[in-house]
């Protein structure tokens, strides 16, 4: 009996800090989504689910930011990571110069959100920015106007700034990837007269797979969760096209002081994020057992 | 390993600013000061009548606590929910509600009253700053509208003056446009933008009451509703460069000093930066254009200084605010953040000292122009003005809704608000 106890006491006082630690805030955040809370005032007043109903049944703009949340996480990622896979293949290759450029390269991950999206703002504004030029150059736009304004292109603003600010992250975790491949694999491939791209298919990528799909799931959560180079670039609008789910709840907490509701919009973009990384997991699972 | 290091450095500031609160409470002479609308130079000046403060009052001290505006609000906030009381906040008119119906603001009544100014003051400053009859805050200064404009652009087109009537007002921004590259009006679609809308809303009404006396909104009135269909027309022609639909503050005045778009509706601070970028030759201010009925009702914000009402140091609180609104004080603070003063004649000295201030000097003299405030009293008009209004605006401009339906989901919301607040004030 004794020997059951012991350990558990050993890991008591650890416990103990992770459950004030993570626990108590995260319970105390879902426990708002019960009542009708003010900051200020600090008043608080119980209405069981009545919060809930109403994202359920009469938030429009919730739906909507949910299908803007859908675009801005999967185009992000998308070009995330095949533009950092490119990056991380080429700086594998170990060209001359690798040293010098390599550090270059993730610079942009070291910039403040606040301070990308202040940047990227003054890049798409026509009369500051070159992009709208470029971009009527090469024929995408008709006339050289500020995308963030306009309703259909808005959200690509931000994703283009997400975009450059999330490359070296990938590249990052990739390269470490390739490089712990040993080159052994390759060059007993290489006897065997395997193609630069079948090695690439065949060897490669089954290697990285769990990197890839790990960064990809953490990635896929930090950015829908993120919401500062939205804040910043177009806050939400215009009418509302750029509205994610994690602006929309900084817009409830704090510019309505909702923070009730604003916990309801929370959990449901929490239980959501939940079942995505369940099933990532999963294929996770999978593709690790290749043997 | 540099994200690492800016946690570091923003949890060690924050705990040395937690340790400067706390020393504070240990030493019961000093005074802490909350500043949102911070800027180097202002904290600068700010520091300087402190530091007058603190010589004519020997024994008391004040510090300062700076707070970028982005993020004041939740900052201010998370400090008093956290138990940390500032003695005096700067304290814009959208949260005043807020901060009085949460009972955080101490009435000043019995300490301040109209003898304790001067004879030329705005004649409504105690008001502004007051909730059912209580004065919770003495404005520093205004953020009063009126239109500059483009004197080089207004040439090219062939216009010799400002707008003075709302259908000039169309007119000239026709013609403007006509030029290439350019156009007439700078919209500020974006967050801060809102007071505009109120502002020809209202004009066109002929009235700068918000609610009748029953609480319902004006806003679905045909004059507000006309004054929506103006401005949203004069976007579908082209009047206002297509992307001012989400132009914030910043865009609108680059806008309007690289020549984009030739007027611009806004506060006297805008000069600040202004002559820095353009010719004084180039551009002027005018008063908003009139109404079909002669009078126009401009927008006047403001800010002003407040104390707390768990301040331990209340009449040390209500001196500091006292000292810091004190004439000579006020005309320097006036001057320096590019400010309407309280006081008229201090008005007269600081915008007729040059040519560009000469709409803010008329709006301020003369009878046509009379202050439109927003009901500040309302506790959910923040969220009207940053929210609402600019989303549902946005959506108007882009002929997804009418105007008219506009009009009228903003008077149901005030509607509803002004209701709730005759209800709970009864």
């Amino acid at each position: 009996m004794n020997n059951m106890r012991e350990p558990w006491l050993y890991l008591m006082p650890t416990l103990l800090f992770i459950s004030l630690l993570v626990l108590v805030p995260l319970i105390t955040g879902i426990s708002y989504a019960f009542y009708d809370f003010d900051l200020i005032s600090g008043t608080k007043e119980f209405v069981g689910l009545d919060q809930f109903i109403r994202i359920l049944s009469e938030d429009a703009l919730f739906t909507k930011s949910l299908l803007n949340t859908l675009l801005w996480t999967s185009a992000s990622l998308f070009f995330q990571f095949t533009l950092g896979l490119l990056l991380a293949l080429i700086l594998n290759s170990g060209f001359k110069g690798v040293k010098f450029v390599q550090p270059l390269l993730f610079i942009p991950w070291a910039v403040p959100s606040f301070l990308i999206g202040l940047m990227w703002v003054w890049m798409f504004n026509p009369v500051t920015g070159p992009l709208p030029y470029a971009l009527e150059a090469v024929g995408i736009l008709s006339e050289p106007e500020n995308i963030l304004s306009n309703p259909d292109l808005a959200m690509w603003g931000p994703i283009t700034a997400n975009v450059w600010y999330g490359i070296p992250f990938f590249t990052i975790m990739l390269l470490a990837a390739l490089r712990s491949i040993p080159l052994d694999i390759y060059e007993a491939a290489e006897m065997d007269g395997v193609s630069g791209f079948q090695a690439f298919r065949y060897i490669t990528l089954p290697l990285i797979a769990p990197t890839i799909i790990i960064t990809l799931l953490i990635r896929a959560i930090w950015i829908s969760n993120f919401a500062e180079i939205i804040i910043v670039m177009t806050n939400g609008g215009p009418a509302n096209s750029t509205q994610i789910v994690s602006t929309y709840i900084y817009d409830t907490a704090y510019q309505k002081m909702d923070f009730g509701y604003a916990s309801v919009i929370s959990i449901a973009l929490l239980s959501m994020l939940m079942v995505y990384g369940l099933i990532l997991g999963r294929i996770r699972q999978k593709m690790t057992t290749y043997v | 390993m540099i994200k690492g290091a800016i946690i570091f450095v923003v949890l060690t500031l924050g705990l040395i600013g937690w340790q400067a609160l706390s020393d504070r409470d240990q030493n019961p002479n000093n005074l802490l000061i909350v500043e949102v609308n911070t800027s180097a130079e202002r904290t600068g000046l700010l520091r300087e009548q402190l530091d007058s403060f603190e010589a004519e009052n020997p024994g008391l001290k004040v510090d300062v606590i700076s707070l970028s505006w982005g993020q004041a609000f939740e900052k201010l906030s998370m400090m008093i929910a956290g138990g940390q009381f500032p003695d005096v906040i700067e304290m814009p008119d959208f949260w005043l509600s807020r901060y009085v119906s949460g009972g955080q603001i101490a009435d000043m009544s019995t300490f301040m009253a109209r003898d304790t100014f001067d004879a030329d003051l705005e004649q409504d400053t105690l008001d502004y700053g007051s909730i059912n009859g209580k004065i919770y805050t003495i404005p520093y200064g205004y953020y009063l509208r009126a239109m500059l404009y483009n004197k080089k652009l207004f040439r090219e087109a062939g216009v010799e003056k400002p707008p003075l009537t709302m259908d000039e007002f169309y007119q000239t921004a026709a013609k403007i446009s006509e030029l290439p590259g350019a156009s007439g009006y700078c919209h500020h679609g974006g967050r801060g933008g809102a007071v505009f809308y109120y502002w020809i809303m209202t004009t066109m009404n002929g009235s700068e009451k918000f609610f009748d006396e029953d609480g319902n909104s004006t806003f679905y009135n045909q004059g507000a509703i006309d004054g929506l269909t103006l401005i949203s027309d004069m976007y579908k022609k082209g009047y206002a460069p297509q992307d001012s639909l989400n132009w914030g503050l910043n865009e609108t005045v680059s806008g309007f000093y690289s020549g984009t778009c030739a007027m611009l509706h806004q506060t006297p601070d805008a000069l600040t930066s202004l002559r820095k970028r353009m010719n004084e030759d180039d551009y002027g201010s005018a008063p908003m254009p009139l109404g079909p009925n002669g009078k126009s009702f401009p927008h006047l914000g403001y800010i002003g200084w407040s104390v707390l009402e768990k301040s331990t140091k209340k009449q040390a609180a209500f001196k500091l605010v006292k000292h810091l609104i004190r004439r000579d004080n006020h005309e320097a603070w006036a001057r320096r953040s590019g400010l309407v003063p309280i006081y008229k004649d201090i008005a007269k000295n600081i915008f007729s000292d040059d040519g560009v201030g000469a709409g803010w000097l008329q709006t301020t003299q003369d009878d046509r122009w009379e202050y439109l405030i927003n009901p500040n009293h309302l506790s959910d008009i923040a969220e009207f003005d940053n929210i609402e209004v600019v989303q549902s605006g946005q959506a108007m401009m882009l002929g997804e809704q009418t105007p008219e339906q506009t009009a009228k989901d903003w008077a149901d919301f005030l509607s509803a608000s002004q209701k709730r607040w005759i209800k709970e004030n009864e």
